[in-house]
């Protein structure tokens, strides 16, 4: 019976010691490789980049309708990585930057998914506060237009939320007649 | 004959929980949209990144250990099942019955360390449901970056903690049909 118990203490150490010793021959020359997997390595080593994560960029001007007091922003946004990201959302404070008014919000209008490094419009909408642009005519009754920045900006893109502070001179925004 | 028929089924849900393992893992960790994925289990943990699939090669050897380990425990479970009474039977339990509640407990224990580790560098995982991750990101734009990170332990792990189970009352098991099987002193057969 101590040979039945010898081999199953022998098959106990090969089994613990076979997979390691292999794997130790295998890396013989390259020990780090054993915890750095090949796509680390090549990060260390500045092979490969990690891709940026950037916030979306204002494109073209806002547009706005005194009217209605309907306000729309486009943003352009890439993609960075190999695989789809949905953009689940896109908000900010509109302010008027010489005055320091916070005139209204704008968010994203629906969810948009880019494929592996697509670049592609986001549209986003609000209302500009009626009052906020009174304050403003009210401070300087000639102003014709007020230039407008985005302040406490969120992203949510691929599940990752950014909170950039302040996306400054977006653009200029009419204010209409008196 | 005598079959320790707790024997029977802890082998079978051994073999069971290491065919299985190979497809579904024990624990899952998901970062954001599948930025980063972690698919873990004693005899197959796989990482993704960025959409990128990678294994590190000592996990990779450890994983082995355990499938072989679980291989082992398996067979000779259901070996000794059909033959507790002889007088090799209790090396046969003792070598397998532990198997499967060490490699239980290494990946218990391995799961929790790691997560320890990672919180140690600022980053802190959920070992189950789910939370959210903020990173203070020093990049020019000066950005607060949170995500959130959902984990989950995986049917498989259910099923080893069972089959562990079963293994424990093999051997108590064991107990009973020796003690029942010794003939009396003095008694003519």
């Amino acid at each position: 019976m101590d040979l039945v118990k010898l081999l199953l203490v022998l098959l106990s150490v090969l089994i613990v010691v076979v997979p390691i010793v292999g794997v130790l021959y295998i890396y013989r020359d390259n020990l780090s490789g054993l915890i750095l997997p090949p796509q680390i390595n090549n990060l260390l080593q500045g092979n490969q980049t990690l891709p940026s994560i950037q916030p979306p960029q204002p494109t073209g001007s806002p547009q706005y309708n005194p009217q209605t007091g309907a306000y729309s922003l486009s943003f352009t946004y890439t993609n960075p990585l190999d695989t789809p990201i949905t953009i689940t959302n896109l908000q900010g404070q509109v302010k008027a930057t010489d005055y320091n008014i916070i005139l209204g919000n704008v968010t994203l209008s629906q969810p948009l998914t880019l494929q592996p490094h697509q670049t592609a419009n986001i549209n986003t909408a609000g209302t500009i506060d009626p009052n906020a642009v009174s304050q403003i005519k009210a401070q300087n009754p000639s102003a014709t237009s007020v230039a407008v920045s985005l302040e406490k900006v969120s992203v949510t893109a691929g599940g990752v939320s950014l909170q950039v502070g302040e996306i400054s001179n977006v653009g200029q925004i009419p204010l209409g007649g008196p | 004959m005598k079959i320790n028929m707790f024997g029977v089924v802890a082998g079978v849900l051994t073999l069971v929980v290491l065919a299985v393992s190979f497809f579904m893992p024990w624990w899952t960790l998901i970062v954001g949209e599948n930025l980063l994925v972690v698919n873990a289990s004693p005899v197959n943990t796989t990482f993704g990144a960025l959409g990128a699939g990678f294994r590190l090669p000592l996990i990779s050897a450890l994983n082995l250990i355990s499938a072989l380990g679980l291989a082992a425990s398996g067979l000779i479970l259901l070996v000794y099942s059909f033959l507790p009474a002889r007088p090799y039977s209790k090396h046969l339990l003792g070598f397998a019955y532990r198997k499967p509640l060490y490699i239980l407990v290494g990946f218990i224990v391995g799961l929790v360390v790691s997560v320890f580790v990672v919180a140690s560098f600022g980053v802190s995982l959920p070992l189950f449901g789910s939370k959210t991750v903020t990173l203070s990101n020093n990049l020019a734009f000066g950005a607060t970056i949170s995500v959130v990170a959902v984990a989950g332990f995986g049917l498989p792990f259910y099923l080893a903690i069972l089959a562990v189970a079963f293994c424990l009352a093999a051997r108590m098991y064991h107990s009973h049909i020796t003690i029942h099987t010794e003939e009396p002193l003095g008694v003519e057969v």
